[in-house]
Order: structure tokens, then sequence, then C-alpha cells
């Protein structure tokens, strides 16, 4: 469709721009007689609308049917307005050169470029000169041409000569060079458009004639047209239009449009023009406010929003923060149909400067947009010791005392790390000051000096006389009201050395725990200091003075104690926290499961019970499972803080019922196992019977390689030898008594035990049978005789 | 006077002997009611219903089915032979 269609839009152009012939004469009949010197001039005149159509055109090209008369002639051809006479005496409007050294005569054509225009019912003149003196032989007409005829001067174009009666063979071309600027005004270039209708608007403004119509076109980014809509426009002048596009689906993917404005001019020839380029929109999302902070400083909380539009097919299910090279989780609030909030809280990263940020939306096909990107300005904050501006504005302030009586202000050295932010701590900076010289004093500056600055950090000072001590805070506040820390050093021969290990109830110690010592008397701080891996750490104390130690760890209750050191070790237990997390979920469980005998009865049913009862957890739920060793039989459960749950079960033909009960506490999962037997009452399972059943069973599949063939041989041994022995042991020599035992034993074996094989399978237990007969017909003999 | 003293004595044993037999077969069975549910639990462990078991497991399953015949036998014949072992003797 689009082809058909560029393929007929490329014909009403070239049909509209391409040459057309106009002015000409075409025909001689006097072939090649004319020929100029070089100091003489000559020229046709035509006027437009003699034979061609009466209209101005932009010249493109004069075709004259001559010859070469040497090699490389070289022939300057030149369009000349003429005078009121008509002759061609007037402006020069355009020259072309051209060396031609074709000695056949053939039409000879100067291409013009200086898109000169020539106005309808005018005459004009096409001028020759010779450069080097050869003369071309120029075929002519007699009165051929009725809107001129051929000029020629031999004194250099100051006068000239009229040859009525003769023309040149030529051919004038040209194009109407109408012309419509076109300009593609919305959606711009490279634009977003947040809206499920697409409004391409338009303008257009001919240069020769009146619009007619306009066919707006959409493309998909494949090239694919989407979108076709004509519309009528009129004018002569600008005139704008435009058409509505709607139910376009969208995939993220970009569009591109274009006008095809047509124009019709006074001749009838329309010309039709696209804009010269494409545009292209994307549909999406569109920012409309966005409310951040022009300015902000490193570590600094921020916070971010956006209110956007998005197309109803576009739903967005995510959004980023995109804040220079980190990216942070974003909130979407949606407030109507095709409206959302973005918003994000951060710390902003380490690093000062122009930083761009955006938020980038995930939509629910899996497309993302990033929206409006912007800058905010990031300042630079500093902790340092105090120097010029702007690091000249105190924050802290720390000096030293002696632990003695009379507190002497002391010089020191001093080790030191921090850790400082704006915000919430997630961003922040580093300082480590360590200074060798003792100082009395030493003063923190920060800078912005405006702001409240949080900070950990850990002292370790000393002095030649005293013994090193530290000093340590978390997240302490401070602010251009300088804090002044007082730190202070104990005098080597009056103190020592005493280890606090801290520890839980379960003896496991307690590493980064806080130890702050302060002095009974008088709440001097004398040192704060974190435990180590193994729970400890060590203070430097006098042992005439009584101390207060304050030990929290996260997890556990704070603890306070005071002591006067003598000894060099102590041992702090920390108690269980405000949020123990115990993990005995048995405590205070209590349950009684039923029936409480542990074998059942087949084919019975039972009521299967659990109750459960807690003392100490707040049970969320519990309940058991009736199973036996492959399947479930029966489950219940009940959403409470213990109680009775029970399921009515008949044992059947299970030879086990095992129950799995549980409880469930904060989602802690606890569950145990009972298993009841069950036992046939009704068969033989104990019987002498079940031997032989499972003899015969496993004869019939072979059990060490007796099968039934040599089980039947084997109760014949035994049936022959106990025979054998009745006979012998009691005497007995009667053939009906002898085969009555034989009978007796044969029954038993066959019939009632399975152990002998029949040999015809037609007559059941055929060995009973032909026993019988035998023992019978023994009697019947024996009565007879 | 020997005799009547002879046939009291032996009253008095037999009186005994059934006393014991009795006694025997009370626990024994009452040790056999304690068997039943482990052979049960024997045999099903062993898998004794299925026949495609090995060889030596059938045995063994033979040997448990025979367990509890075995025992009241052992107990029937335990108690009965103190009876009549008195009634011979």
């Amino acid at each position: 469709m689009r082809i058909l269609l560029t393929l007929l839009i490329s014909i009403l152009l070239i049909s509209s721009s391409s040459a057309l012939l106009f002015e000409r004469l075409e025909n001689g009949n006097d072939p090649g007689d004319y020929a100029n010197s070089i100091n003489v001039e000559s020229a046709q005149t035509f006027t437009i609308g003699t034979v061609g159509s009466n209209q101005s055109f932009i010249l493109t090209s004069v075709s004259l049917f001559a010859r070469a008369t040497t090699v490389n002639n070289n022939l300057t051809l030149t369009i000349r307005e003429t005078n009121s006479t008509g002759y061609p005496v007037g402006n020069n409007l355009t020259s072309l050169n051209k060396l031609y050294n074709q000695t056949n005569a053939t039409w000879i054509a100067f291409n013009f470029t200086s898109n000169i225009t020539l106005t309808r019912g005018t005459k004009y003149a096409i001028h020759l000169t010779f450069l080097d003196g050869n003369p071309a032989n120029w075929q002519n007409n007699t009165n051929g041409y009725g809107g001129g005829n051929v000029f020629y001067s031999q004194d250099n174009g100051t006068t000239w000569l009229n040859q009525s009666n003769l023309d040149w063979i030529f051919r004038v071309y040209g194009n109407l060079g109408a012309n419509i600027s076109i300009i593609l005004l919305s959606p711009s270039n490279n634009s977003v458009i947040s809206s499920d209708i697409v409004n391409l608007v338009a303008s257009a403004n001919p240069s020769n004639g009146n619009l007619t119509n306009a066919t707006f076109f959409l493309w998909n980014s494949t090239g694919t047209l989407i979108g076709l809509n004509r519309t009528t426009v009129t004018g002569t002048t600008t005139n704008t239009t435009n058409a509505s596009f709607s139910g376009i689906s969208n995939n993220g993917s970009s569009f591109k449009w274009n006008t095809l404005f047509c124009s019709r001019n006074n001749s009838g020839f329309s010309l039709c023009n696209f804009a010269a380029s494409n545009f292209t929109f994307r549909i999406g999302s569109q920012e409309i406010t966005n409310i951040s902070n022009l300015t902000t400083y490193e570590t600094e909380s921020q916070s971010f929003f956006v209110n956007f539009s998005s197309p109803l097919a576009l739903i967005p299910v995510s959004a980023d923060l995109l804040y220079g090279d980190s990216s942070y989780t974003g909130t979407i609030t949606q407030t109507s149909a095709n409206n959302y909030n973005l918003s994000a809280l951060i710390d902003i990263p380490i690093g000062a400067g122009s930083k761009t940020w955006l938020f980038s939306v995930t939509y629910g096909n899996g497309n993302m947009q990033n929206l409006s990107s912007h800058t905010q300005v990031v300042a630079p904050i500093n902790l340092t010791l105090c120097s010029s501006d702007p690091q000249n504005i105190a924050y802290y302030n720390l000096s030293f005392k002696n632990e003695t009586a009379a507190q002497q202000n002391v010089p020191a050295i001093l080790s030191s790390s921090w850790s400082y932010w704006l915000g919430s701590g997630t961003s922040n900076k580093t300082l480590t000051f360590i200074n060798s010289t003792e100082n009395f004093a030493y003063t923190f500056c920060f800078s912005p000096g405006n702001k409240t600055v949080t900070t950990s950090y850990s002292l370790i000072y000393d002095n030649a006389e005293s013994q090193q001590r530290t000093y340590a805070a978390n997240d302490e506040e401070i602010t251009n009201s300088t804090t002044q820390k007082i730190l202070y050093l104990l005098p080597t021969s009056e103190g020592i050395f005493v280890t606090f290990q801290v520890i839980n109830v379960a003896e496991q110690a307690v590493s980064g725990a806080l130890i702050n010592v302060t002095r009974t008397s008088d709440g001097v701080n004398v040192g704060a200091s974190l435990t180590d891996a193994a729970g400890s750490a060590t203070f430097f104390l006098d042992p005439d003075v009584s101390y207060t130690f304050v030990v929290t760890a996260e997890g556990y209750e704070d603890f306070t104690t005071t002591i006067t050191p003598t000894q060099t070790s102590y041992t702090i237990t920390l108690g269980s926290g405000a949020s123990q997390q115990a993990n005995d979920y048995s405590q205070g469980i209590s349950y009684v499961i039923k029936p409480t005998d542990r074998v059942l009865n087949n084919d019975t049913t039972y009521n299967f019970n659990f109750t459960l009862s807690s003392s100490f957890w707040e049970v969320d739920s519990f309940g058991f499972i009736l199973k036996n060793r492959t399947t479930i039989l029966a489950s219940t459960s009940q959403a409470s803080n213990g109680g009775t749950v029970s399921v009515n079960l008949n044992t059947g033909d299970q030879q086990f019922i095992i129950m799995e009960y549980f409880w469930i506490i904060d989602g802690n999962y606890t569950n145990a196992t009972t298993t009841w037997s069950v036992y046939r009452l009704t068969d033989d399972q104990f019987s002498v019977m079940r031997f032989f059943t499972d003899l015969r069973a496993y004869t019939s599949q072979g059990i060490f390689g007796l099968n039934q063939t040599s089980m039947t041989i084997i109760v014949f041994i035994i049936i022959f030898f106990i025979t054998g022995f009745a006979s012998f042991k009691y005497g007995i020599t009667s053939p009906a008594a002898v085969s009555g035992i034989l009978f007796a034993l044969v029954a038993i074996f066959d019939v009632g035990l399975g152990m002998i094989a029949n040999p015809v399978s037609s007559v059941t237990n055929f060995p009973t049978v032909i026993i019988g007969v035998i023992f019978i017909s023994a009697l019947v003999r024996e009565a007879l005789n | 006077m020997e005799l009547e003293y002879i046939m009291h004595k032996k009253g008095q044993t037999l009186f005994m002997a059934i006393i014991f037999a009795v006694a025997i077969y009370m626990f024994g069975m009452l040790f056999i009611n304690f068997l039943m549910p482990e052979v049960t639990t024997f045999r099903v462990d062993m898998g004794c219903s299925d026949i495609s078991i090995s060889d030596g497991a059938k045995l063994t399953c033979l040997i448990g089915d025979i367990a509890i015949p075995y025992g009241i036998w052992l107990i029937i014949s335990t108690a009965g032979g103190l009876i009549l072992a008195r009634l011979v003797l």
C-alpha cells in the first residue's frame, strides 16, 4: 500500500517538477548553413507562449541542433533579455560555456542550474559566442518560428542585424518551479506524547497555485504505514491543518509522521510535496511537574518528586531514581487513571558537583522510559581541623585535663577517626586525624557552617605522663554551637589497667558494646570504648576512685554499675534485651493426645484428638496430621492459642496410624509424632496357619531354591516317615489303618495346609481324593474279608 | 500310715504344681500379648506380605510367624508338663 502510494506521489511530483519543453523550433530546412566567426555574435529570440505553454517557468536547459566545424569548438550560450523592439540587447540572465567536438549535427544541450525564471509572454534571446573563433554550423529554418528570429552582430554587440526570415533549430526546456513550503508543527521532532490520541498538525505555503488537500502519514518504527488521513485544504498562502489518530497500539517504540500537501496552479498543473524530512515521536509518559532542591550537600537527605501523565495503555509498575551513577528505588502513587506521582528519599552520595537525576519508569509490558532529566548541584561537606575560611566554624573542641584533684589542663597527642553525615547515615564521609605532637586542644570545624552534623568517632589520646585512654561516641550531633569535650588523662603512676569483658547470659562475648566510664563523684567522663571481638575493653583507671560504668549494646538492656577498680579485670553480664529472641518454642507448651492406647483394633473408628495449652508463648495455630507410612489419612488444625482439635478415623486395614502434631509460634513450626499400631483380631495373624500361609506363598516364588515341587517332596518324606514310625512303633500293619493314617496326613498337608502340589488341576485336592479312594477301598476290602 | 503320708504329700505337690502351671500360663499369655504388636511391627518392617523380598527375609518372616505359636506351645507344654509330671510321678 505504501509502495503504491509512494509511486503515485512520485509520478505526481515528476509530472509537475521534471523539465517541460516550452518554446522550440525542431525541424530545419537548411542544414548547417550558418557559421559564426569570433567577431560575430548571434542570437535567436523566442517568445514564451508562441509554441509552448504560455506560463512562467524555471529555465532548465536549452538545446541547439548544430555540429562542430573543428575539434573542440568552445561555445558560450547566454540567455538574454530583449529590448522593447525585440533586439537581443537586454541583461544577461544566465550563461553557460560548453566544449563540444561533435562533427555530426546533433542536439547540443546546455543544462542550466541557475534556476532563473522566464516570465510568461516575454521575449528572450539565446545568445551565442565562440571563444576560440571556431564557428559551428547551425541548422536553421526560414521563418519556421513565429515568436522570434535570428540576430547577429559583427561589432561585438554594438549593433545588431535582424535576420527576420531566419530561425535556428532550438528547444527551450523548463519546469514550472512551483514549490510548497511545508512545516511540520506538532508533535515536534523526537517528542513524547502522553496521550492515546495523536493529533498531527502541519502548515503549508504554496509558492504557485492554490492548496487543494493535505494527507497525513503515520508510520511505525519499522516503516509500516499505520495511519493515513486526507483532508481538504485551500489557500494560496500559509494554511495550517491537522489530523487525529487514535487507538495506536504502543509498545514503547517510536513513530514517524509527515504531511503531503498538494496545490494546483492556474494552468492546471498540480504539485505535491512532503516536508523535507519526517518527524519522529514516541508515545509515553510525560513529566508534568517536578519538585526537588536545585542545590544540596553531600550526605544530606533529599526528596525528589515528579508528577507525570501516562497513556492509559502504559501502566507504570516500578520506578527508580537515577541520581548520578547511582540508582534508588522510587515509590509510585496513582492519582488518577493516567496520572502518577513518583517520589524518592535518598542521602546524597559523596561527590560534589552538578548531578543529573531523573526517574526511570518501568511499565507493565516490560518497557522502560526515562522521564525528563534534571540537574542538582551538590556542594561538599568537610570536617577538618580548623583553618581558614570556610573551615573556620568550630563544631567540636577537644581539650584535656588531668584526672587529679587539681584537674590541670594538660596537652596530649591525639589519634582520631570520624564518620560524619547530614542525613540518615547511609551516605557518610570520613576523617582520620592523627597528631603526634602534644597539644592542649584540638578544634574541628565543619563546612557548611549552618548544618547539624551527626558523627560517630573514636579518640585515642595520651601524653608522656599518662597512659593512653580511648573515647568513642556513636551518632552524636554537633552544630556550630561548639561542643566542648574535655577528656581526662590519668598519670601513669596513679592508675592501673582494668579490663572489662562483656558477656551475655549464655556466657558468649558481646562485641561492639559501648562502655562509657565516668567518675561517680563528679560525672567526669574518663573514657569510652567499644568492646572488641572477645568482648573486652581496657581502661586506665585510678584504683582509688569510684567509677560508673554504663554498658550499652544492641539487643541487650543497658547495664550500669559503679566500681572502684581495685582488680585488673571484671566481667559484665548483659541481661536479656528488650527484644529477646528465645528459640525454645516448646517452653510452656503442654498437650494431651488421644487415644491413649498404643494398640488399636482394625476396622474400628477412633476419635483422634490433640489438646494443647501454652503458658509462655502465644500460639498462632496448632493441629495434627494422621497418616500411614505413605498416605495422609486425615488432618485438622485450629488458629487459636490452644484448645482441642479432633478427627474421627476408622482404622480399616491400616497397620499403623501415625499422628504428626504441630504448633506454630511467630511463624516457627514445631512438630512431633506419635504412632499407634493396628492389629487384626479376627484372623490368623498369630497362628501356625500364618506360618504355613507365608511358606506356601514364598515357595510359590521360590525360597533358597525351594519351590512347590520340592516342598511336595519334603511333605511326602514327612508323611512317609510319620506313617512308617507310627506303623513300626505301634505295630500297625493293617492296610486300612495304614492307609487311614496316610489319608489323614495327606489331608492335613493338602487340604489343611496346601503344601502338596496338585498334579491334576481339574480335580481340587487330587492327592487327598486319590488317597481317600485308596483308604475307602482298603476299608471295604477289610470289611469284606 | 506311711501310705497316707505319701498320698498327702503327693496331693500337695500336685496342688502346688497346678498353681505354678496356672501362674506360668497367665504370665506367659500376658507376655505373649506384648509380643503380638511387636510381631506385627516385625512383619510390617520386614515386608513379609511382599513375596518379592529376599530369601533371607522370607526365612526371617517364617521364623517370626512361628514365634507366637511356638511361645504358646512352650507355655502350654511347660504348664502342662508341670501338672503331668506330678500326676505321673
